[in-house]
Protein backbone atom coordinates (compact mmCIF):
# COMPACT_ATOMS: atom_id res chain seq x y z
CA UNK A 1 0.00 0.00 0.00
CA UNK A 2 1.40 3.82 -0.82
CA UNK A 3 2.12 6.42 1.52
CA UNK A 4 -0.72 8.12 0.04
CA UNK A 5 -2.89 5.72 0.53
CA UNK A 6 -2.59 5.17 3.91
CA UNK A 7 -2.44 8.39 4.39
CA UNK A 8 -6.09 8.84 2.82
CA UNK A 9 -7.28 6.29 4.49
CA UNK A 10 -5.87 8.03 7.89
CA UNK A 11 -7.77 11.12 6.40
CA UNK A 12 -11.07 9.43 6.19
CA UNK A 13 -11.50 9.75 10.22
CA UNK A 14 -12.25 13.25 9.36
CA UNK A 15 -15.74 11.78 7.63
CA UNK A 16 -17.19 9.89 11.06
CA UNK A 17 -15.87 13.10 13.32
CA UNK A 18 -18.06 15.64 10.79
CA UNK A 19 -20.86 13.15 11.15
CA UNK A 20 -20.65 13.25 14.85
CA UNK A 21 -20.23 16.66 14.82
CA UNK A 22 -23.30 17.42 13.09
CA UNK A 23 -25.40 15.10 14.99
CA UNK A 24 -24.98 17.15 18.17
CA UNK A 25 -27.40 19.83 17.45
CA UNK A 26 -29.73 16.73 17.18
CA UNK A 27 -28.62 14.76 20.86
CA UNK A 28 -28.67 18.25 22.68
CA UNK A 29 -31.39 19.98 21.38
CA UNK A 30 -34.07 20.81 24.23
CA UNK A 31 -35.90 24.55 25.03
CA UNK A 32 -33.83 27.43 26.40
CA UNK A 33 -30.51 26.47 25.06
CA UNK A 34 -27.95 29.40 25.61
CA UNK A 35 -27.37 31.98 23.01
CA UNK A 36 -23.57 32.27 21.45
CA UNK A 37 -23.08 35.49 20.00
CA UNK A 38 -26.50 36.20 19.54
CA UNK A 39 -27.40 33.23 18.10
CA UNK A 40 -29.00 30.16 19.34
CA UNK A 41 -26.71 27.29 20.23
CA UNK A 42 -27.19 24.61 17.09
CA UNK A 43 -26.97 27.71 15.03
CA UNK A 44 -23.78 28.65 16.30
CA UNK A 45 -22.47 25.02 16.61
CA UNK A 46 -23.52 24.31 13.32
CA UNK A 47 -21.71 27.69 11.75
CA UNK A 48 -18.64 26.18 13.93
CA UNK A 49 -18.67 22.96 12.30
CA UNK A 50 -18.79 24.11 9.04
CA UNK A 51 -15.39 26.09 9.68
CA UNK A 52 -14.13 22.85 11.59
CA UNK A 53 -14.91 21.14 7.78
CA UNK A 54 -12.49 23.61 5.90
CA UNK A 55 -10.07 23.78 8.51
CA UNK A 56 -9.94 19.87 8.36
CA UNK A 57 -10.02 19.21 5.04
CA UNK A 58 -6.96 21.43 4.40
CA UNK A 59 -4.72 19.83 6.84
CA UNK A 60 -6.21 16.54 5.10
CA UNK A 61 -4.92 18.08 1.40
CA UNK A 62 -1.44 18.88 2.84
CA UNK A 63 -0.91 15.53 4.78
CA UNK A 64 -1.97 13.45 1.60
CA UNK A 65 -0.23 15.32 -0.94
CA UNK A 66 2.85 15.61 0.70
CA UNK A 67 2.63 11.38 1.38
CA UNK A 68 1.37 11.27 -2.47
CA UNK A 69 4.63 12.77 -2.90
CA UNK B 1 -42.82 46.93 -9.77
CA UNK B 2 -41.28 47.48 -12.87
CA UNK B 3 -37.73 48.22 -11.39
CA UNK B 4 -37.85 44.92 -9.81
CA UNK B 5 -38.92 42.92 -13.05
CA UNK B 6 -36.38 45.22 -14.91
CA UNK B 7 -33.55 43.92 -13.08
CA UNK B 8 -34.83 40.18 -12.78
CA UNK B 9 -35.46 40.21 -16.59
CA UNK B 10 -31.99 42.35 -17.21
CA UNK B 11 -29.97 39.31 -15.80
CA UNK B 12 -31.93 36.76 -17.60
CA UNK B 13 -31.35 38.19 -20.57
CA UNK B 14 -27.30 38.75 -19.53
CA UNK B 15 -27.14 35.23 -18.44
CA UNK B 16 -28.23 33.93 -21.79
CA UNK B 17 -25.92 36.07 -23.69
CA UNK B 18 -22.95 35.14 -21.95
CA UNK B 19 -24.37 31.15 -22.24
CA UNK B 20 -24.35 32.00 -26.28
CA UNK B 21 -21.35 33.78 -26.18
CA UNK B 22 -19.45 30.98 -24.52
CA UNK B 23 -20.60 28.50 -27.03
CA UNK B 24 -19.62 30.81 -30.44
CA UNK B 25 -16.24 31.36 -29.14
CA UNK B 26 -15.93 27.10 -28.38
CA UNK B 27 -16.91 26.78 -31.87
CA UNK B 28 -14.77 29.34 -33.15
CA UNK B 29 -11.64 27.56 -31.51
CA UNK B 30 -12.92 23.99 -33.40
CA UNK B 31 -14.32 22.77 -30.06
CA UNK B 32 -16.97 20.31 -31.96
CA UNK B 33 -16.75 16.94 -30.23
CA UNK B 34 -19.32 15.35 -27.58
CA UNK B 35 -16.39 15.98 -25.07
CA UNK B 36 -16.49 19.57 -25.41
CA UNK B 37 -20.39 19.38 -25.29
CA UNK B 38 -20.38 17.62 -22.42
CA UNK B 39 -17.80 18.17 -20.04
CA UNK B 40 -15.83 21.14 -21.93
CA UNK B 41 -12.75 19.29 -22.85
CA UNK B 42 -12.37 18.40 -19.17
CA UNK B 43 -10.73 21.70 -19.10
CA UNK B 44 -12.19 22.97 -15.44
CA UNK B 45 -9.54 25.17 -13.60
CA UNK B 46 -9.93 25.36 -9.89
CA UNK B 47 -12.15 28.61 -10.00
CA UNK B 48 -14.61 27.42 -12.96
CA UNK B 49 -14.91 23.98 -11.66
CA UNK B 50 -15.85 25.90 -7.98
CA UNK B 51 -18.57 28.14 -9.46
CA UNK B 52 -19.17 25.20 -11.63
CA UNK B 53 -20.04 23.26 -7.97
CA UNK B 54 -21.47 26.01 -6.22
CA UNK B 55 -24.08 27.12 -8.51
CA UNK B 56 -24.80 23.61 -9.08
CA UNK B 57 -25.32 22.49 -5.81
CA UNK B 58 -27.29 25.67 -4.63
CA UNK B 59 -30.11 26.44 -6.18
CA UNK B 60 -33.57 27.85 -5.85
CA UNK B 61 -34.03 25.42 -2.92
CA UNK B 62 -31.18 27.11 -0.91
CA UNK B 63 -32.66 30.56 -2.16
CA UNK B 64 -37.13 29.90 -1.39
CA UNK B 65 -36.66 26.61 0.04
CA UNK B 66 -34.49 27.23 3.44
CA UNK B 67 -36.50 30.22 4.26
CA UNK B 68 -39.70 28.97 3.80
CA UNK B 69 -38.61 25.51 6.01
CA UNK B 70 -37.52 28.05 8.19
CA UNK B 71 -40.64 29.70 8.74
CA UNK B 72 -42.40 27.00 8.93
CA UNK B 73 -40.86 24.18 10.43
CA UNK B 74 -37.68 25.95 12.41
CA UNK B 75 -34.47 24.96 13.07
CA UNK B 76 -34.64 21.34 11.74
CA UNK B 77 -33.54 23.18 8.71
CA UNK B 78 -29.83 23.23 9.48
CA UNK B 79 -29.81 19.53 8.43
CA UNK B 80 -28.68 21.20 5.06
CA UNK B 81 -25.78 23.07 6.78
CA UNK B 82 -25.00 19.04 8.07
CA UNK B 83 -25.23 16.90 4.54
CA UNK B 84 -23.44 19.16 2.54
CA UNK B 85 -20.22 20.00 4.98
CA UNK B 86 -20.07 15.97 4.96
CA UNK B 87 -20.30 15.54 1.78
CA UNK B 88 -17.65 18.22 0.51
CA UNK B 89 -15.50 15.76 2.83
CA UNK B 90 -17.17 12.83 0.82
CA UNK B 91 -15.96 14.90 -2.50
CA UNK B 92 -12.32 14.78 -0.97
CA UNK B 93 -11.79 10.98 -1.61
CA UNK B 94 -14.51 10.36 -3.98
CA UNK B 95 -13.98 13.14 -6.65
CA UNK B 96 -10.23 12.08 -7.03
CA UNK B 97 -10.82 8.37 -7.79
CA UNK B 98 -14.10 9.32 -10.25
CA UNK B 99 -11.96 11.83 -12.39
CA UNK B 100 -8.82 9.64 -12.65
CA UNK B 101 -11.41 7.33 -14.01
CA UNK B 102 -12.95 8.80 -16.27
CA UNK B 103 -9.72 10.41 -18.28
CA UNK B 104 -8.16 7.03 -18.48
CA UNK B 105 -11.49 5.25 -19.59
CA UNK B 106 -13.08 8.08 -21.36
CA UNK B 107 -16.46 8.24 -19.30
CA UNK B 108 -18.78 11.07 -19.72
CA UNK B 109 -21.84 10.00 -17.59
CA UNK B 110 -22.12 8.25 -14.43
CA UNK B 111 -24.34 5.18 -16.17
CA UNK B 112 -20.49 5.16 -18.69
CA UNK B 113 -18.58 4.42 -15.34
CA UNK B 114 -21.40 2.02 -14.30
CA UNK B 115 -21.82 -0.04 -17.20
CA UNK B 116 -18.14 -0.28 -17.81
CA UNK B 117 -17.59 -1.37 -13.49
CA UNK B 118 -20.09 -4.13 -13.99
CA UNK B 119 -19.40 -5.32 -17.26
CA UNK B 120 -23.47 -4.33 -18.05
CA UNK B 121 -25.01 -1.91 -20.82
CA UNK B 122 -28.47 -2.84 -19.07
CA UNK B 123 -27.44 -1.78 -16.03
CA UNK B 124 -26.12 1.87 -17.11
CA UNK B 125 -28.81 2.30 -19.17
CA UNK B 126 -31.39 1.62 -15.63
CA UNK B 127 -28.86 3.55 -13.80
CA UNK B 128 -29.39 6.77 -17.03
CA UNK B 129 -33.42 6.16 -16.03
CA UNK B 130 -32.85 6.11 -12.32
CA UNK B 131 -30.63 9.13 -12.48
CA UNK B 132 -33.48 11.17 -15.67
CA UNK B 133 -36.28 10.42 -12.74
CA UNK B 134 -34.09 11.88 -10.20
CA UNK B 135 -32.92 15.20 -12.14
CA UNK B 136 -36.93 15.32 -13.81
CA UNK B 137 -37.96 16.08 -10.15
CA UNK B 138 -35.28 18.39 -8.55
CA UNK B 139 -35.75 20.07 -12.12
CA UNK B 140 -39.28 21.20 -10.63
CA UNK B 141 -38.18 22.44 -7.78
CA UNK B 142 -36.06 25.17 -10.09
CA UNK B 143 -38.63 25.38 -12.41
CA UNK B 144 -41.50 26.41 -9.75
CA UNK B 145 -38.55 28.61 -8.18
CA UNK B 146 -37.64 30.37 -11.24
CA UNK B 147 -41.59 31.61 -11.67
CA UNK B 148 -41.98 32.13 -8.43
CA UNK B 149 -39.41 34.66 -8.14
CA UNK B 150 -40.81 36.49 -11.31
CA UNK B 151 -44.22 36.15 -10.19
CA UNK B 152 -43.48 37.81 -6.80
CA UNK B 153 -41.38 40.54 -8.16
CA UNK B 154 -43.95 41.65 -10.65
CA UNK B 155 -46.32 42.24 -7.37
CA UNK B 156 -48.34 39.12 -9.76
CA UNK B 157 -48.36 40.82 -12.82
CA UNK B 158 -46.33 38.67 -14.51
CA UNK B 159 -48.18 35.26 -13.96
CA UNK B 160 -45.96 32.43 -12.87
CA UNK B 161 -47.29 30.03 -15.48
CA UNK B 162 -45.54 32.56 -17.86
CA UNK B 163 -42.68 33.19 -16.31
CA UNK B 164 -41.50 29.68 -16.14
CA UNK B 165 -41.93 29.25 -20.00
CA UNK B 166 -39.69 32.41 -20.62
CA UNK B 167 -37.32 31.97 -18.05
CA UNK B 168 -36.65 28.47 -19.56
CA UNK B 169 -37.02 29.10 -22.89
CA UNK B 170 -33.83 31.24 -22.37
CA UNK B 171 -31.96 28.18 -20.92
CA UNK B 172 -32.97 26.14 -23.20
CA UNK B 173 -31.53 28.20 -25.84
CA UNK B 174 -28.06 28.61 -23.99
CA UNK B 175 -27.48 25.16 -22.93
CA UNK B 176 -28.40 23.74 -26.75
CA UNK B 177 -25.99 26.43 -28.15
CA UNK B 178 -23.19 25.93 -25.86
CA UNK B 179 -23.10 22.37 -23.66
CA UNK B 180 -21.26 22.61 -20.43
CA UNK B 181 -18.81 25.61 -21.70
CA UNK B 182 -22.40 27.60 -21.45
CA UNK B 183 -23.39 26.29 -18.14
CA UNK B 184 -19.90 27.23 -16.69
CA UNK B 185 -19.67 30.47 -18.19
CA UNK B 186 -23.33 31.42 -16.61
CA UNK B 187 -22.05 29.69 -13.58
CA UNK B 188 -19.40 32.16 -12.58
CA UNK B 189 -21.66 35.04 -12.93
CA UNK B 190 -24.57 33.70 -11.06
CA UNK B 191 -22.67 31.96 -8.34
CA UNK B 192 -21.38 35.75 -7.65
CA UNK B 193 -24.85 36.76 -7.77
CA UNK B 194 -26.29 34.34 -5.62
CA UNK B 195 -23.48 34.70 -2.80
CA UNK B 196 -24.18 38.42 -2.53
CA UNK B 197 -27.87 38.24 -2.49
CA UNK B 198 -27.70 35.26 -0.24
CA UNK B 199 -25.98 37.36 2.49
CA UNK B 200 -27.03 40.63 2.22
CA UNK B 201 -30.88 39.74 2.42
CA UNK B 202 -29.31 37.69 5.65
CA UNK B 203 -28.00 40.89 7.30
CA UNK B 204 -30.59 43.66 5.91
CA UNK B 205 -34.12 41.52 7.54
CA UNK B 206 -32.79 41.24 10.68
CA UNK B 207 -30.99 44.55 10.86
CA UNK B 208 -33.94 46.55 9.45
CA UNK B 209 -36.62 45.18 11.90
CA UNK B 210 -34.96 43.90 14.80
CA UNK B 211 -31.86 45.51 15.11
CA UNK B 212 -29.61 42.47 14.51
CA UNK B 213 -29.75 39.14 14.55
CA UNK B 214 -29.37 38.26 18.06
CA UNK B 215 -32.41 40.65 19.14
CA UNK B 216 -34.65 38.46 15.86
CA UNK B 217 -33.62 35.54 17.78
CA UNK B 218 -34.57 36.55 20.86
CA UNK B 219 -38.00 37.81 19.99
CA UNK B 220 -38.47 34.42 18.49
CA UNK B 221 -38.09 32.56 21.41
CA UNK B 222 -40.54 34.20 22.84
CA UNK B 223 -43.22 34.25 20.07
CA UNK B 224 -42.44 31.16 18.84
CA UNK B 225 -39.59 28.79 21.20
CA UNK B 226 -40.69 25.87 19.21
CA UNK B 227 -38.90 27.35 16.15
CA UNK B 228 -35.64 26.88 17.72
CA UNK B 229 -36.10 23.31 18.96
CA UNK B 230 -36.06 20.53 16.55
CA UNK B 231 -39.39 18.65 16.76
CA UNK B 232 -40.08 22.30 15.20
CA UNK B 233 -43.80 23.80 15.12
CA UNK B 234 -45.53 20.92 13.88
CA UNK B 235 -43.67 18.43 16.50
CA UNK B 236 -42.56 15.99 13.22
CA UNK B 237 -39.18 17.05 12.73
CA UNK B 238 -37.23 16.42 15.42
CA UNK B 239 -33.80 14.34 16.49
CA UNK B 240 -34.83 11.52 14.07
CA UNK B 241 -35.99 13.94 11.17
CA UNK B 242 -32.96 15.59 11.44
CA UNK B 243 -30.38 12.98 11.59
CA UNK B 244 -31.03 11.08 8.70
CA UNK B 245 -31.55 13.74 6.40
CA UNK B 246 -28.34 14.59 7.51
CA UNK B 247 -26.54 10.95 6.82
CA UNK B 248 -28.90 9.99 3.95
CA UNK B 249 -28.68 13.35 2.29
CA UNK B 250 -24.85 13.14 2.58
CA UNK B 251 -24.73 9.72 1.03
CA UNK B 252 -27.06 10.96 -1.91
CA UNK B 253 -24.96 13.94 -2.57
CA UNK B 254 -22.09 13.09 -5.39
CA UNK B 255 -24.45 10.79 -6.73
CA UNK B 256 -26.50 13.36 -8.25
CA UNK B 257 -25.94 12.76 -11.93
CA UNK B 258 -25.40 16.23 -12.78
CA UNK B 259 -22.91 16.40 -10.43
CA UNK B 260 -20.95 13.50 -10.62
CA UNK B 261 -20.45 14.83 -14.48
CA UNK B 262 -18.90 17.91 -13.28
CA UNK B 263 -16.35 15.76 -11.41
CA UNK B 264 -15.48 14.72 -14.64
CA UNK B 265 -14.96 18.46 -15.80
CA UNK B 266 -11.79 18.83 -13.54
CA UNK B 267 -8.45 19.25 -15.16
CA UNK B 268 -6.94 17.06 -12.95
CA UNK B 269 -7.98 15.28 -9.64
CA UNK B 270 -6.07 17.28 -7.25
CA UNK B 271 -8.08 20.36 -7.95
CA UNK B 272 -11.27 18.21 -6.49
CA UNK B 273 -9.54 17.88 -3.09
CA UNK B 274 -8.17 21.49 -3.59
CA UNK B 275 -12.37 22.71 -3.98
CA UNK B 276 -13.08 20.44 -1.14
CA UNK B 277 -11.50 22.11 1.43
CA UNK B 278 -12.81 25.24 0.13
CA UNK B 279 -16.41 24.17 -1.00
CA UNK B 280 -17.98 24.09 2.75
CA UNK B 281 -17.19 28.16 3.12
CA UNK B 282 -20.03 28.14 0.72
CA UNK B 283 -22.13 26.52 3.39
CA UNK B 284 -21.72 30.00 5.49
CA UNK B 285 -24.06 31.65 2.62
CA UNK B 286 -27.11 29.29 3.80
CA UNK B 287 -27.31 30.52 7.18
CA UNK B 288 -28.45 34.40 6.37
CA UNK B 289 -30.98 32.60 3.84
CA UNK B 290 -32.25 30.58 7.67
CA UNK B 291 -32.33 33.77 9.11
CA UNK B 292 -34.16 35.44 6.49
CA UNK B 293 -37.07 33.08 7.49
CA UNK B 294 -37.01 32.97 11.52
CA UNK B 295 -36.98 37.12 10.83
CA UNK B 296 -39.90 37.69 8.11
CA UNK B 297 -41.85 34.38 10.36
CA UNK B 298 -41.54 37.11 13.62
CA UNK B 299 -42.61 40.00 11.58
CA UNK B 300 -45.93 38.09 10.45
CA UNK B 301 -46.58 37.13 14.18
CA UNK B 302 -46.11 40.65 14.96
CA UNK B 303 -48.12 41.60 11.80
CA UNK B 304 -50.79 38.84 12.89
CA UNK B 305 -50.42 37.73 8.92
CA UNK B 306 -48.87 34.64 8.92
CA UNK B 307 -48.63 32.79 5.72
CA UNK B 308 -50.91 29.06 5.33
CA UNK B 309 -49.15 25.80 5.19
CA UNK B 310 -48.13 25.12 1.62
CA UNK B 311 -47.38 28.53 0.64
CA UNK B 312 -43.85 29.25 2.70
CA UNK B 313 -41.48 29.36 0.01
CA UNK B 314 -43.23 32.69 -0.80
CA UNK B 315 -42.31 34.17 2.76
CA UNK B 316 -38.91 35.78 1.91
CA UNK B 317 -39.73 37.50 -1.07
CA UNK B 318 -43.08 38.93 -0.39
CA UNK B 319 -41.87 40.51 2.71
CA UNK B 320 -38.61 41.74 0.22
CA UNK B 321 -40.79 43.77 -1.76
CA UNK B 322 -43.47 44.90 0.68
CA UNK B 323 -40.70 46.35 2.61
CA UNK B 324 -37.46 47.15 0.76
CA UNK B 325 -36.51 49.53 -1.74
CA UNK B 326 -37.06 48.16 -5.64
CA UNK B 327 -33.45 47.92 -6.61
CA UNK B 328 -32.72 46.01 -3.58
CA UNK B 329 -35.39 43.43 -3.99
CA UNK B 330 -34.54 43.37 -7.87
CA UNK B 331 -30.97 42.62 -6.93
CA UNK B 332 -31.76 39.54 -4.80
CA UNK B 333 -34.84 38.11 -6.61
CA UNK B 334 -31.78 38.07 -9.07
CA UNK B 335 -29.56 36.54 -7.15
CA UNK B 336 -32.93 33.65 -6.33
CA UNK B 337 -32.78 33.43 -10.91
CA UNK B 338 -29.49 33.06 -10.90
CA UNK B 339 -29.87 29.80 -8.09
CA UNK B 340 -32.51 28.01 -10.09
CA UNK B 341 -31.48 29.29 -13.79
CA UNK B 342 -27.57 27.62 -13.11
CA UNK B 343 -28.63 24.78 -11.77
CA UNK B 344 -31.00 23.77 -13.90
CA UNK B 345 -28.65 24.62 -16.58
CA UNK B 346 -26.64 21.76 -15.43
CA UNK B 347 -29.79 19.52 -14.75
CA UNK B 348 -31.18 19.91 -18.20
CA UNK B 349 -27.49 19.38 -19.94
CA UNK B 350 -27.17 15.96 -17.74
CA UNK B 351 -30.80 14.75 -18.53
CA UNK B 352 -29.79 15.42 -22.57
CA UNK B 353 -26.12 13.64 -21.87
CA UNK B 354 -27.82 10.51 -20.16
CA UNK B 355 -29.98 10.19 -22.90
CA UNK B 356 -27.68 10.96 -25.66
CA UNK B 357 -24.88 8.74 -24.34
CA UNK B 358 -26.78 5.76 -22.34
CA UNK B 359 -30.43 5.60 -23.50
CA UNK B 360 -30.80 6.80 -27.18
CA UNK B 361 -27.08 6.38 -28.00
CA UNK B 362 -27.45 2.27 -27.12
CA UNK B 363 -30.44 2.45 -29.84
CA UNK B 364 -28.80 4.43 -32.51
CA UNK B 365 -24.85 4.19 -31.96
CA UNK B 366 -23.57 5.64 -35.87
CA UNK B 367 -25.50 8.71 -34.51
CA UNK B 368 -23.01 10.71 -32.72
CA UNK B 369 -23.79 11.78 -29.25
CA UNK B 370 -23.32 15.31 -29.51
CA UNK B 371 -26.53 15.96 -32.09
CA UNK B 372 -28.20 13.42 -29.79
CA UNK B 373 -27.97 15.66 -26.76
CA UNK B 374 -28.44 18.91 -28.30
CA UNK B 375 -31.44 17.69 -29.86
CA UNK B 376 -32.72 16.22 -26.26
CA UNK B 377 -32.63 19.68 -24.80
CA UNK B 378 -35.45 21.06 -26.43
CA UNK B 379 -38.08 18.07 -25.56
CA UNK B 380 -36.86 17.14 -21.99
CA UNK B 381 -36.88 20.99 -21.21
CA UNK B 382 -40.55 21.79 -22.53
CA UNK B 383 -41.89 17.98 -20.68
CA UNK B 384 -39.93 19.58 -17.41
CA UNK B 385 -41.89 23.16 -17.98
CA UNK B 386 -44.93 21.38 -18.52
CA UNK B 387 -44.94 18.70 -15.38
CA UNK B 388 -44.92 21.92 -13.29
CA UNK B 389 -48.02 22.55 -14.11
CA UNK B 390 -49.62 19.47 -13.25
CA UNK B 391 -47.08 18.59 -10.37
CA UNK B 392 -46.88 21.35 -7.70
CA UNK B 393 -45.42 20.85 -4.30
CA UNK B 394 -42.86 23.08 -1.36
CA UNK B 395 -39.81 22.89 -2.48
CA UNK B 396 -37.99 21.10 0.23
CA UNK B 397 -40.57 17.97 -0.19
CA UNK B 398 -39.74 17.67 -3.69
CA UNK B 399 -35.80 18.43 -2.88
CA UNK B 400 -36.35 15.53 -0.36
CA UNK B 401 -38.16 13.04 -2.52
CA UNK B 402 -35.21 13.52 -5.74
CA UNK B 403 -32.89 12.46 -2.91
CA UNK B 404 -34.69 9.44 -1.93
CA UNK B 405 -34.33 8.20 -5.82
CA UNK B 406 -31.30 9.17 -6.38
CA UNK B 407 -29.53 8.05 -3.15
CA UNK B 408 -29.73 4.07 -3.99
CA UNK B 409 -27.23 4.05 -6.30
CA UNK B 410 -25.12 5.01 -3.37
CA UNK B 411 -23.75 0.60 -3.31
CA UNK B 412 -23.40 0.64 -7.03
CA UNK B 413 -21.80 4.00 -7.43
CA UNK B 414 -20.01 4.88 -3.81
CA UNK B 415 -19.61 1.59 -2.56
CA UNK B 416 -18.54 -0.09 -5.93
CA UNK B 417 -15.79 2.68 -6.31
CA UNK B 418 -13.39 1.56 -3.29
CA UNK B 419 -14.74 -1.87 -2.69
CA UNK B 420 -14.06 -3.90 -5.88
CA UNK B 421 -15.85 -6.91 -4.53
CA UNK B 422 -19.17 -5.35 -4.83
CA UNK B 423 -20.73 -7.59 -7.38
CA UNK B 424 -23.46 -6.97 -10.27
CA UNK B 425 -26.04 -9.36 -9.19
CA UNK B 426 -25.54 -7.74 -5.99
CA UNK B 427 -26.43 -4.56 -7.11
CA UNK B 428 -29.03 -5.42 -8.97
CA UNK B 429 -30.56 -7.34 -6.23
CA UNK B 430 -30.18 -4.16 -3.82
CA UNK B 431 -31.72 -1.64 -6.51
CA UNK B 432 -35.12 -4.14 -7.02
CA UNK B 433 -35.36 -4.38 -3.13
CA UNK B 434 -34.80 -0.66 -2.49
CA UNK B 435 -37.41 0.92 -5.17
CA UNK B 436 -40.29 -2.09 -4.49
CA UNK B 437 -39.63 -0.06 -0.39
CA UNK B 438 -39.88 3.11 -2.05
CA UNK B 439 -42.80 2.66 -4.10
CA UNK B 440 -44.65 0.99 -1.26
CA UNK B 441 -43.85 3.75 0.87
CA UNK B 442 -45.39 5.89 -1.72
CA UNK B 443 -48.40 4.29 -2.16
CA UNK B 444 -48.42 3.66 1.54
CA UNK B 445 -48.56 0.15 1.51
CA UNK B 446 -45.60 0.37 3.32
CA UNK B 447 -45.46 2.63 6.73
CA UNK B 448 -41.77 4.25 6.96
CA UNK B 449 -40.98 4.69 11.05
CA UNK B 450 -41.70 8.13 12.91
CA UNK B 451 -40.02 10.40 10.83
CA UNK B 452 -37.07 8.04 9.46
CA UNK B 453 -36.19 9.45 5.79
CA UNK B 454 -37.57 7.02 3.10
CA UNK B 455 -34.58 7.33 1.03
CA UNK B 456 -32.26 6.10 3.66
CA UNK B 457 -35.18 3.21 4.76
CA UNK B 458 -34.84 1.95 1.63
CA UNK B 459 -31.14 2.43 1.62
CA UNK B 460 -30.53 -0.12 4.01
CA UNK B 461 -31.77 -3.08 3.15
CA UNK B 462 -30.54 -1.91 -0.43
CA UNK B 463 -26.46 -1.58 1.14
CA UNK B 464 -26.84 -4.63 3.22
CA UNK B 465 -28.30 -6.79 0.31
CA UNK B 466 -24.97 -5.72 -1.62
CA UNK B 467 -22.55 -6.09 1.29
CA UNK B 468 -23.54 -9.53 2.20
CA UNK B 469 -23.60 -10.58 -1.58
CA UNK B 470 -20.39 -9.30 -2.51
CA UNK B 471 -18.76 -10.51 0.54
CA UNK B 472 -19.48 -14.07 -0.06
CA UNK B 473 -19.14 -14.31 -3.72
CA UNK B 474 -15.43 -14.71 -5.18
CA UNK B 475 -13.88 -11.61 -6.41
CA UNK B 476 -14.15 -10.75 -10.20
CA UNK B 477 -10.77 -10.76 -11.08
CA UNK B 478 -10.96 -8.57 -14.29
CA UNK B 479 -12.46 -5.81 -11.95
CA UNK B 480 -9.56 -5.46 -9.17
CA UNK B 481 -7.29 -5.23 -12.84
CA UNK B 482 -8.95 -2.68 -14.52
CA UNK B 483 -10.28 -0.39 -11.23
CA UNK B 484 -7.50 -1.17 -8.74
CA UNK B 485 -4.35 1.09 -9.90
CA UNK B 486 -4.81 4.27 -8.65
Amino acid sequence: MSDGIRAERRAAWILVALTIGFMVPAVIDRPGLPFVFGLPFQFAWCIGMVLVTTVALAIAYRCVTRAER
Amino acid sequence: MTVVLAIVFGWLCVTTAVGIAAGVRSRREGRHSGDDFMLDGRRFGAVLLYVLMAAEIYSAYAFLGLAGHAYRHGASILYAAGYGSIAYAVLFFFGPRVNRLGRRMGYMTQPDYAADRYGSRALGAVIALIGVAALAIYLQVQIVGAGLIIELASGGAFPAGWARIVAFGCVMVFVTTSGMRGVGWTNLLQACVMLVGMFAVGIVFAVQFFGGVGAMFAELAQRSPAHLTLAGVDGNHGATWYATRVIGSAIGFWLWPHIFQAIYTAREPNILRRNACVLPLYQLALFPVMIVGFSVFVLHDREGSLLPAGTQDRAMLEALVDHFPPWFAGAVAAGGLAAAVSTASALILSMATLVARNIVGQLAPTVPDRSIARVAVVPLTAAAVALTFVLEDDIVRLLLLAFSVVMQLAPAILLGTFWLRVHRAAVWTGLAVAFAILLASATGLLTVPGSFYPGLFALIPNTAIVILWSAVRRPDARTIERFSSR
